[in-house]
């Protein structure tokens, strides 16, 4: 793996695991994709029949949230006024993000890597969400 | 709600609790935006038309946009939505 040459991505999926946006903007990096109105909008327009959002860290083994996608989580859900499924893929695993309360920040990893290789709602974005990471 | 929004004013949007809405009163468009989060903080603890109050809004994650007028909104936009980055 070549850390300089991957890129974080992201995907909307829906309720059956199907993406639905494609989070690909020319400004991204390999540790940081940027604010986005865009993004917003997408998760706005499909609020009624969505899952979640996976996105991409570099690297491999299972990833924990940094704090800025803890508060990006939190803000989305508070507006959307309903929880999502937060996914963070590696080059080789899938950790899935909920968040548990009771306090606003309070977030629960599950290493999910073996159950979301085989969930039909991972694998139709599990494989070109890598790729669009360049792993 | 005030209809007549001045050139130099701008209505603002919100998005939260899922749903979406306008304060009733447009703003001085280069509003800095801490204000207008306050501002929008106030009105959703006291109650927004099509919004349910909450007393225990927190907008700190939460940015501000602004939109010039154009041809299908022929007045200027400020609204308010969540940060969405993500990264290490």
């Amino acid at each position: 793996m070549c850390l300089d040459m991957s890129l974080e991505a992201g995907v909307l999926v829906d309720f059956d695991g199907n993406p639905i946006y494609w989070h690909l903007p020319n400004n991204r990096s390999a540790g940081y994709i940027p604010d986005s109105h865009k993004l917003w909008d997408e998760i706005w327009k499909n609020r009624c029949n969505l899952l979640g959002f996976a996105h991409s860290h570099p690297g491999r083994g299972f990833q924990c949230p940094s704090q800025e996608d803890i508060t990006t989580f939190s803000a989305v859900e508070a507006a959307l006024g309903e929880k999502l499924i937060w996914w963070i893929i590696s080059e080789d695993a899938v950790t899935s993000i909920i968040w548990v309360g009771p306090h606003l920040w309070d977030y629960n990893n599950r290493h999910e890597n073996m159950k979301c290789e085989r969930d039909p709602r991972c694998k139709l974005w599990l494989t070109r969400l890598r790729e669009e990471s360049r792993y | 709600m005030t209809d007549t929004i001045n050139v130099n004013e701008a209505r603002v949007n919100i998005t939260y609790g899922g749903a979406n809405a306008d304060l009733p009163d447009p703003v001085l468009f280069d509003t800095p935006d801490l204000d207008v989060k306050r501002w929008v903080t106030e009105a959703i603890v006291a109650g927004i038309p099509g919004m349910t109050a909450d007393p225990n809004v927190n907008l700190q994650d939460f940015v501000v946009d602004r939109f010039e007028a154009n041809d299908v909104r022929p007045y200027r936009l400020i609204q308010v939505r969540p940060k969405t980055p993500f990264g290490r």
